[in-house]
């Protein structure tokens, strides 16, 4: 801890060298000294809040004049010119500092508004103001959709999404404390990247020896605990060696680019104020309209897949109220209330609470919950489907995944329910889920290419055709299209032979302890949960389980249980981790703060496995044929598949599987709180 | 592994361990983290660099008022210097209950 303690100090002493080298006018201390008690933030600068307070006098016309050149986007509200211009000040061209030149989507600005007032002072808005200046950026100054499709997996609070992809330093440096979507989120000009990272390092000063420090430069590596990873030891070092090892570290800094550097270039260039699709959407852009009906597919995970229908209306311009009508495939009905703003034509931002269906207060499931619910939908480039996240729960965590299709009242297909055919069988069900399902609705209706063919098709309801499936022993493993008509369709079916092992989703599961407070208090943070689900897989093609052509079947139920992970000696932290809900799968962890029956005070913390175990019926595979032997002549030959005399035996197996679940501290700081959403 | 060999009673506990779990997935190590699980190991917030949790700091309610004066996990703790500087006003105890203190929601 004294070791950490050291640490630290160092650390923030750096920092301080740093700002000091690089002050852009955003540090509080010196701001306040500038503008005295009372003040604005500073106000009474005549070159806006970004620019270097000790840059030398006659560098500021050349300045000044390169400003005044930069292209960027005027603002046009007078509320937000109103409000904003005693520190953002307005140029001739209508531009205002800062504002003119980046482009965010709702959550980025209202990021930024909420740090003015956090921050800088500003108070003098009403929530309306407010709201509707987050209304304003976003649109004017907003992302197109492209943009927000990228950055949509932060704007749905995603627990589990994989940022595996990324570039390392990008992932490094933004990724350690946020999702990369928050950057993605963004699109600024060149001067405005670089200012965010003095903004970063006049906020949150350790940043400059934490995620933007290069690779093996700055201070300490991982596990500073253990003395592990590459950073120096401070406790064997005398006071002239330290003083001699932050000299070092203090040239090193001032003489290169850090990795914060590399990575703002980057985005500068990837991610510039203005872009074709940027100009093209500001200019075609109108109202779209969302009035109407949709239909609703999507899945929350430990409760399954459901199905239903919303209705918008519109209330006022990019303002609808909607009513979601929903059922789960076991029946269960929900209907929910709420209303909903599309931001920037394309995005989504909606509240919704329960009319009919919720279980009271159990915040056990994100659709049955009887409190607001959050959406998160992206329209599509055509306007006839909106996609996106349902959430609740303290982090967020609780959620749905939801697809809308919206009705024009010919015949679609939406989806599939379980969504896999087995090879070698004949007669088997899938059920469809479509709306306008003509009544005439044949076999002859549906195509899911070489080796299936439909038999029969039967209409169930209003939104369900039931298909009776043969499949021959040959048909291809893997995943198609399923065609209806003249429409070649997306919604894809997968096919396989054989279940060969089970998966737990998500793989690296995650909670932290919390308090359930009951009834719910608004400002005790309660827990994250998490929701697990067993996943029967297929080998695929290669014949290889645990590889990449291997086939997701589905969801099956499975039988639930967490068992010690032993990492040290007397492990004990399933005992107090928390507990998993044997026949669904949603781990609840415990209550927080320090626990007096654990060594150490211990929190409720920990690793543990999760066990599942599930029945699944399958077709079993003949016994592998031995492998040649040399004297049988080379086997790289491919054979010829031979079709087997009888289709395959199928049987009840029983598979098991663990993995690993991180049950951990809670974080004390709430970022993301939306009041601004609570209309 | 196959040319060390455990010596005593802890290394043949932990070589055991290795065995029984050979797939084991482990936090961190793999290239998809749970979003809030801070990357930064020094100890660690939610997990120290093995992916656990034993070497975090116990309990965390310990190391609170550190990180928060020195405004070392900026995104997990409420920063004394910029955002929250009256975070620890309102509470005496935090080791007793932090979540009857302000909660910094902005």
């Amino acid at each position: 801890m004294r070791a950490k303690a050291l640490l630290v100090l160092m650390t923030a002493a750096l920092a301080a060298v740093s700002l000091t080298a690089q002050d852009d006018g955003a540090n509080p201390r010196r701001g306040r000294r500038a503008r005295g008690e009372g003040a604005p933030p500073w106000a009474g600068r005549q070159d806006g809040a970004s620019r270097p307070t000790s840059a030398p006098t006659e560098s500021r016309p050349a300045e000044a004049e390169a400003r005044k050149s930069k292209r960027g986007i005027p603002v046009t509200d007078p509320l937000v010119i109103e409000k904003c211009q005693s520190c953002h000040k307005v140029d001739e061209n209508g531009h205002m500092t800062r504002i003119s030149y980046m482009r965010k989507g709702p959550e980025g600005w209202q990021q930024s508004l909420q740090r003015m007032g956090r921050i800088h002072g500003v108070t003098n808005l009403t929530l309306e103001d407010a709201k509707h200046i987050v209304a304003y950026l976003s649109n004017d100054h907003g992302l197109t959709r492209a943009e927000a499709q990228k950055a949509l997996y932060d704007a749905e609070r995603r627990v589990h999404y994989s940022e595996a992809g990324l570039d390392a330093d990008l992932k490094a440096t933004c990724g350690a404390c946020h999702s990369v979507g928050r950057a993605f989120a963004q699109q600024r000009d060149e001067e405005e990247w670089k200012i965010l990272k003095t903004t970063h390092m006049a906020m949150f000063p350790l940043v400059s020896g934490q995620a933007f420090r290069g690779e093996g430069r700055g201070m300490g590596g991982g596990g500073q605990g253990r003395g592990g990873g590459n950073g120096p030891d401070f406790s064997r070092m005398s006071e002239a060696e330290m003083e001699e090892f932050m000299e070092r570290q203090r040239a090193e800094q001032r003489n290169q680019p850090d990795r914060a550097d590399k990575v703002l270039e980057a985005l500068g260039k990837a991610q510039p104020l203005f872009s074709a699709d940027w100009e093209d959407w500001s200019v075609s852009r109108r109202e779209v309209p969302l009035t109407g009906s949709w239909s609703v597919t999507g899945h929350e995970a430990s409760r399954g897949d459901f199905l239903g229908t919303l209705t918008l209306t519109r209330t006022a311009k990019d303002t609808y109220t909607s009513r979601w009508d929903i059922a789960f495939a076991d029946g269960k009905r929900i209907v929910r209330d709420g209303q909903g703003v599309l931001y920037a034509g394309y995005s989504w931002r909606g509240r919704t609470k329960a009319v009919s269906g919720a279980v009271d207060g159990t915040r056990e499931l994100a659709l049955e919950e009887d409190g607001d619910l959050r959406e998160v939908l992206l329209l599509n480039e055509d306007w006839t489907s909106l996609s996106g996240r349902f959430f609740t729960g303290g982090y967020d965590e609780i959620g749905a995944d939801v697809t809308l299709t919206r009705n024009r009242g010919t015949p679609e297909v939406l989806g599939v329910e379980g969504g896999a055919l087995r090879t070698h069988a004949d007669g088997q069900s899938l059920t469809v889920l479509m709306h306008n399902i003509p009544d005439d609705v044949s076999s002859a209706d549906f195509h899911l290419g070489a080796g299936i063919n439909v038999v029969a098709a039967t209409k169930i309801d209003a939104q369900r055709v039931r298909l009776t499936v043969d499949v021959a022993w040959d048909a291809e493993l893997g995943v198609r299209r399923l065609a209806f008509r003249a429409s070649p369709g997306d919604k894809r079916v997968t096919i396989y032979d054989a279940i060969d092992y089970l998966r737990v989703e998500p793989g690296e599961g995650f909670a932290r302890v919390g308090r359930d407070g009951e009834p719910r208090d608004p400002d005790i943070r309660p827990e994250q949960r998490e929701r697990l689900e067993a996943v029967a897989m297929c080998r695929g093609k290669d014949g290889k389980p645990n590889t990449a052509d291997d086939l997701r079947v589905g969801v099956v139920p499975a039988r639930w249980s967490i068992a010690e992970m032993p990492v040290r000696e007397n492990d004990d932290d399933a005992a107090y981790v928390g507990t998993i809900d044997a026949t669904t799968g949603r781990f609840t962890p415990a209550m927080d703060g320090p626990n007096p029956n654990r060594k150490g005070n211990a929190n409720n913390i920990g690793d543990i496995f999760v066990i599942a175990e599930a029945d699944v019926v399958t077709a079993l595979r003949p016994a592998e044929p031995s492998k040649p032997t040399p004297e049988s002549g080379p086997a790289s030959k491919p054979t010829k598949k031979v079709k087997p005399e009888s289709p395959p035996v199928v049987a009840s197996r029983t598979f098991k599987v663990r993995s690993h679940l991180l049950v951990s501290v809670p974080i004390f700081v709430r970022w993301d709180r939306l009041e601004w959403e609570s209309r | 592994m196959s040319h060390i060999v455990p010596v005593n009673r802890k290394a043949r506990l932990i070589a055991k361990l290795v065995l029984d779990a050979p797939d084991t997935a482990r936090a961190m190590s793999l290239p998809d983290p749970p979003f809030g699980c801070t990357t930064i190991f020094a100890p660690g917030w939610e997990a120290d660099s093995s992916g656990g949790t034993s070497n975090l700091c116990t309990p965390i309610e310990r190391d609170l008022y550190d990180c928060y004066h020195s405004c070392y996990w900026p995104a997990q703790v409420p920063d004394a210097l910029t955002n929250f500087p009256k975070w620890a006003n309102a509470c005496g105890a935090p080791v007793k209950d932090w979540t009857s203190t302000d909660l910094v929601f902005p």
